[in-house]
């Protein structure tokens, strides 16, 4: 039995950073562990109490 | 003809359009590729095996995690030129604005699983590194960026738009939007965007960061006398760049 881990530090190709982590034994994936590494930014608490108009201007930066 | 310029458009926590409006380039893109070697850029190839010396960096983001600052101080250190690209890098952009917002606001939005987001009070880059040129707006102009490549290319160093915005929205013959009272920051904030917000019909944010000589007493005064509460009008000037204007807090605060 061999068991294989497999860590992408980084994602390519996708918006934001993410990890990848693998645990493979014999050719099967066991374990699978997608992290999302980006500082949180609280767009959804920004929102608060902001008029109804301004919500895009804010929520189209996210 | 000498060496090519080393070329990295790199990013830290943001939406990433930024590194994307260089991408917007459709009809440039190709031959950036072949003006500089672009050996760093997320959306085109995957990372170096050994992360090279660099005389360019673009880059995206706000520092929002211990993450994002050790490797924008590991970028910095084999960088000759950083150039801050879009308003997270110049001001911390709209997640700067949790200063001014009440923390129970942010509180119920803390996620099950902490361990990976670290809380970090969110700066520009300029917070922690030397920031040698900016391109700012929210998202940057695509021709900006690509003038600034072509300039730091033929040696001209760069040299930032200082006008503000109503210098361009004249140009484009757009009606004064606080003549029909909306309450527009164009007249103090930097241009260099084409006014393209106002072209839409929309009241600038003041993305792209004050102008040097921006009076922003009389402007709050000016909006306060077309019925807009001082309230709301600091809200408005410090969405996106609050953290660029410290002087609000003391002459208009």
């Amino acid at each position: 039995m061999t068991t294989t881990n497999l860590t992408l530090e980084e994602i390519t190709k996708i918006e934001g950073h993410a990890v990848l982590s693998l645990k493979i034994t014999d050719g099967k994936v066991e374990e699978c562990h997608l992290r999302d590494v980006e500082g949180s930014r609280y767009f959804e608490g920004l929102l608060v109490g902001r008029r109804y108009d301004e919500a895009y201007w804010i929520s189209s930066r996210i | 003809m000498s060496e090519k310029l080393k070329v990295g458009i790199l990013d830290i926590t943001g939406c990433n359009g930024c590194v994307l409006s260089v991408a917007f380039n459709e009809d440039e893109v190709l031959d950036i590729f072949n003006l500089v070697d672009v050996l760093e850029y997320r959306f085109v190839s995957d990372p170096a095996e050994e992360k090279p010396e660099l005389d360019i960096v673009l880059m995206e983001g706000m520092v929002a995690s211990p993450r994002d600052l050790e490797f924008l101080k590991e970028v910095r250190a084999r960088t000759k030129v950083l150039v801050a690209l879009g308003t997270c890098a110049h001001t911390g952009n709209i997640p700067a604005y949790r200063k001014w917002t009440p923390k129970e606001n942010l509180a119920r939005l803390q996620f099950e699983k902490t361990e990976d987001i670290a809380d970090v009070e969110v700066t520009p880059i300029d917070a922690h590194v030397q920031v040698d040129a900016t391109i700012p707006g929210c998202p940057p102009n695509r021709r900006e960026v690509l003038e600034v490549i072509k300039n730091l290319v033929i040696g001209k160093g760069y040299r930032p738009y200082t006008m503000p915005v109503c210098v361009e929205c004249r140009r484009n013959n757009n009606m004064c939007l606080l003549e029909v009272n909306k309450p527009c920051l164009g007249s103090i904030t930097t241009g260099g965007c084409f006014a393209i917000c106002v072209n839409a019909g929309l009241e600038c944010w003041g993305c792209r960061g004050q102008t040097a000589d921006a009076n922003l007493d009389a402007f709050v005064k000016m909006l306060e006398g077309k019925g807009f509460k001082r309230d709301f009008i600091l809200e408005r000037m410090r969405t996106f760049v609050g953290l660029k204007i410290p002087a609000l807090e003391t002459t208009a605060g």
